[in-house]
């Protein structure tokens, strides 16, 4: 069993940086929701950030990979975030102590925290494998292992792993300050010509450092830092996360990292 | 074309939930026919049904005390039964080789709801200022719990929440297994749990699917579902000399249809379910038992029937054990993986109580009273919001 599989597309959104060319240009611009192209709007109403933002990289970079447009759709959908839904969540309480003291039908279907998988899965016709996975500071390795399972398995042959962030309500926003981000990352068993990188089994133990604080943006600092160097061809060792008690707790010296190299 | 996969030992379980605090207390509830569905216990602005634990939950321990959530005392309520098994396998395989895997749809969040009730009722209008004891990161976000129960087990393998609402804990067992497929693990820990909150409960009254009553799935003018919870954990290992079952297959499927509707012939759902058998290398003539998703509401249970049907056809009992418990949301999964275990272990099937009369648009045989007969395989279904579904096939042999 080969422990490496390949990246063979990616996506990036935040309000400001639309794209991963942004991001490595450091390109600003006037901010935007995620346009979600493959989304009609009457399934947009009532969703947050998080979850447009998520299906935005989902489509950026399924799109880049070549796969979407398939039928039927050939891939499996993991979508991380260590916080999920927090927004709609305050909002809700929020809705339950003022008149008329209801929780919107609307909102409360778009609550959950795989309300992204659903969305993306329903725009992409994919009736596939779609899953949600939280892990705190571990997030995104969580979704790593998760992707090299379904492809090592043979469960699938293609992977998508999303990971995203909203920034948090006050005053939940004191345990942690983050920006609105997502990035998105596609996954193959074996390479192909738009292969950008391949990347090894995770491994829990000492910790790397990386360029990307994980108190940046928990799930998706360390994937934007290894999308960015993929980009820029620097290959080696990268963190994916700390192992803490919570998130700000304990010691970071170990954690889960993984080795990149060249296709 | 799926190919069968290798089936892993489900070595031991317990469960808590509204029925009891034991899994015995549970399945003797479960046995004598009788609900574990009372009123809310919590004021809300509606008459409904919950299934909601009993008696007082148990504390933390006190330096793991900051973790108190509803949902981490209820994980709480449910370990002790299986804190030797986990001791166990740590001695055989480390505590580095064991995962965790946490199915739970709502996390900690009654923690948040009580500080942010507690404000708005307050004359304090300044601001939301959360009291000294509360701490996001260690009760509401999903893996607080996960780091509770990692650091009450003792384990140190990898560590994460699946969340996909209702099919959240069916889905941990996908995962359990291909860590253990993968070799990163020797066996796992699976957790299903949820709390009962405002959110949930209010949120599915909002959308016109709770009862003020006990449920009746499958029943005519079934009047929707009771919200519930528990905790229910199963012990997933590499091998065993004493196993209990065997997690035969894991069905993973998407409706790619709504949000929060079934797609209404259950396209879906039988995709999940033939898969799972695909994966157990097995005939649907071998399933002797379905625990169905059955929450009670009109288009779910009528969506399932239909493709149970066009799956198993209309002679395998189908028993909704919510009726009993509630529906235990992101739990439910594993909640009703420990009542297949226990099927096959003692050859009974719970009575579908409330289904009679059946309503005549469900075509599947849903028996009203307890069938005692040998039972060598079940499949138990989980579906969720987002379209997302899941199936297990559980059954005695590997």
């Amino acid at each position: 069993m080969s422990a490496e599989i390949y990246l063979v597309g990616a996506g990036y959104f935040s309000p400001t940086q639309h794209t991963l060319s942004d991001v490595i240009e450091g390109v600003q611009r006037e901010p935007i929701k995620p346009p979600c192209k493959l989304v009609a709007s009457r399934m947009k109403r009532a969703t947050s950030m998080l979850t447009r933002m998520s299906v935005e990289v989902a489509i950026q970079a399924t799109e880049a990979a070549g796969w979407l447009g398939e039928e039927p759709s050939p891939f499996a959908m993991i979508f991380g975030s260590a916080h999920g839904e927090i927004q709609i969540a305050i909002e809700q309480m929020k809705m339950m102590k003022e008149e008329p003291f209801v929780v919107s039908p609307a909102r409360f279907k778009n609550s959950v925290h795989n309300t992204a998988a659903g969305l993306f899965s329903i725009a992409a016709k994919n009736k596939g494998f779609a899953t949600a996975i939280a892990g705190g500071a571990e997030t995104f390795a969580m979704c790593l292992l998760e992707a090299f399972s379904l492809l090592k398995t043979n469960e699938a042959q293609r992977v998508l792993v999303t990971t995203g962030e909203e920034t948090l309500p006050e005053p939940i926003a004191d345990h942690t300050e983050h920006d609105n981000a997502a990035v998105a990352l596609a996954f193959q068993s074996v390479p192909s010509e738009s292969a950008i990188a391949r990347v090894s089994l995770p491994q829990f133990g000492p910790a790397v450092e990386t360029e990307f604080g994980l108190q940046s943006n928990h799930s998706v600092g360390p994937a934007l830092a290894l999308l960015l160097s993929a980009r820029r061809g620097e290959f080696g060792s990268f963190a994916l996360g700390s192992r803490a008690s919570g998130f700000f707790e304990g010691s970071t010296k170990r954690g889960w990292s993984l080795e990149m190299s060249p296709v | 074309m799926t190919t069968p996969r290798v089936p892993y030992p489900i070595t031991a379980f317990s469960l808590a939930c509204s029925l009891g605090h034991t899994t015995d207390a549970c399945l003797a509830e479960l046995r004598a026919g009788r609900r574990g569905i009372r009123d809310v216990p919590f004021d809300v602005p509606f008459e409904a049904n919950v299934g909601a634990i009993l008696g007082e939950l148990p504390s933390l321990p006190a330096e793991l005390a900051a973790y108190t959530s509803r949902s981490a005392q209820i994980a709480t309520l449910a370990y002790p039964e299986i804190e030797a098994a986990v001791a166990s396998a740590k001695a055989r395989y480390g505590a580095a080789r064991i995962g965790l895997v946490v199915g739970t749809s709502t996390g900690g969040i009654d923690r948040t709801e009580a500080e942010y009730f507690n404000y708005f009722d307050s004359d304090e209008k300044a601001g939301w200022k959360p009291s000294a004891a509360y701490q996001y990161a260690k009760q509401h976000t999903f893996h607080a719990c996960a780091d509770y129960v990692g650091m009450l087990a003792g384990i140190e393998g990898p560590r994460l929440v699946v969340s996909t609402a209702c099919s959240s804990s069916a889905k941990a067992f996908g995962t359990a297994r291909r860590l253990l497929d993968l070799n990163v693990i020797d066996a796992a820990l699976i957790l299903g749990v949820d709390g009962l909150c405002n959110t949930t409960v209010r949120g599915f009254n909002s959308l016109g699917v709770m009862a003020d009553e006990p449920s009746r799935p499958f029943g005519m003018d079934r009047p929707g579902m009771n919200v519930g919870e528990g905790a229910a954990y199963v012990l997933l290992e590499r091998e065993s000399d004493a196993p209990r079952a065997f997690l035969r297959g894991v069905g993973e499927t998407s409706d790619a249809y709504h949000m929060s509707s079934p797609e209404p012939n259950g396209a879906g759902a039988e995709a999940a379910m033939r898969d799972a058998l695909a994966q157990a290398g097995l005939d649907a003539s071998a399933v002797q038992y379905i625990n169905a998703h059955g929450t009670g509401t009109k288009y779910n249970d009528a969506a399932e029937s239909k493709a149970v049907i066009r799956v198993f056809g209309d002679e395998v009992p189908v028993v909704s054990t919510k009726a009993y418990t509630g529906h235990t949301l992101g739990a439910c999964g594993a909640v009703e993986a420990i009542f297949a275990v226990k099927a096959i272990e003692e050859g009974w099937i719970p009575a579908a109580i409330g289904a009679d009369p059946r309503d005549p648009e469900i075509e599947v045989h849903v028996p009203t009273e307890i069938v005692e007969t040998q039972i060598d395989t079940v499949l138990s279904n989980a579906f969720a919001f987002g379209g997302n579904n899941c199936s297990l096939v559980i059954g005695r042999e590997a």
